[in-house]
């Protein structure tokens, strides 16, 4: 499985990746893309098999970048990982085509519980 | 209980101190591993050699969430999140670092608000010394000072 990491904090980064191998998860591999517009090009380059991203980010939002996805018909697997913990934000989420929303801070636990049920 | 200032009445806040207190605590301590303690009197954070690190929130609230820690306390936090030394680290990380910390902070006060607003990016540089009016709760970390503060616009 290949997981392209999205958010344009460099820690936020290797938290995401440190909290993915605490988690039941195997058989994967990371890539990272720091915006949203970035990442529309790494989808395109080596199509991902999951995207977790962030909500606010420069150049293009998350849910920009989700919108993006769904218009030119791929249908990856989408989930959002933010800080922004409104059930509007969720709401919107979960319309634009997310599959789920973990928010910030989160746990292993946490991150398991939203990804685990969206792979399998 | 926390030490805070305000000049307006607590429960004309939607955000009070308590919250700010669960959602520092939540952080450093699911996220960061860190331990954060309140403070038994008011200690506010020098500006001298400290950064803070400031976000936005825009809409039918609007506020700003700043928080300020020293300079060791900054690397500490980085450290946290990258691993390794504080001599490992470039100064844009120890920014970046402290600046997810506000980031995560100001989201969730967002949620917790039941208003359309947005948040912007993160504003990360020197400690500067915070307008009154503010709700400023005070933590200690890692033997340093730790503050966050929220200021809620009319």
């Amino acid at each position: 499985m290949k997981i392209l990491i999205v958010d344009d904090s460099k820690a936020m980064r290797m938290i995401i990746g440190r909290t993915l191998k605490q988690t039941d998860l195997t058989g994967y591999t990371t890539t990272e893309a720091t915006n949203g517009v970035e990442a529309l090009e790494k989808i395109a380059q080596d199509p991902p098999d999951l995207v977790l991203s962030d909500w606010n980010m420069p150049e293009m939002k998350g849910i920009d970048l989700l919108k993006r996805v769904r218009e030119s018909g791929n249908e990856v697997l989408f989930g959002f990982i933010t800080s922004e913990s409104g059930p509007e934000t969720r709401q919107l989420a979960m319309d634009s085509g997310a599959s789920f929303l973990v928010t910030k801070p989160f746990t292993a636990e946490s991150m398991q519980a939203a990804i685990m049920p969206a792979v399998s | 209980m926390p030490q805070f200032a305000t000049d307006q009445k607590p429960d004309s806040r939607l955000i009070q101190a308590h919250d700010i207190k669960q959602m520092t605590e939540d952080l450093f301590c699911s996220m960061l591993s860190m331990s954060l303690s309140d403070t038994e009197t008011s200690a506010n954070v020098s500006v001298d050699n400290s950064l803070q690190a400031a976000i936005r929130i825009d809409g039918e609230w609007a506020a700003q969430m700043t928080v300020l820690a020293t300079r060791e306390l900054a690397e500490q936090i980085a450290c946290a999140m990258f691993g390794g030394e504080p001599g490992d680290l470039e100064e844009q990380d120890v920014q970046d670092a402290l600046g997810e910390v506000v980031n995560i902070i100001g989201g969730n006060a967002k949620g917790i608000v039941d208003k359309d607003c947005g948040l912007s990016l993160p504003c990360v540089g020197p400690a500067m010394e915070l307008e009154p009016g503010g709700l400023r709760v005070s933590f200690a970390c890692e033997g340093q000072p730790f503050e966050v503060c929220l200021t809620e616009q009319q």
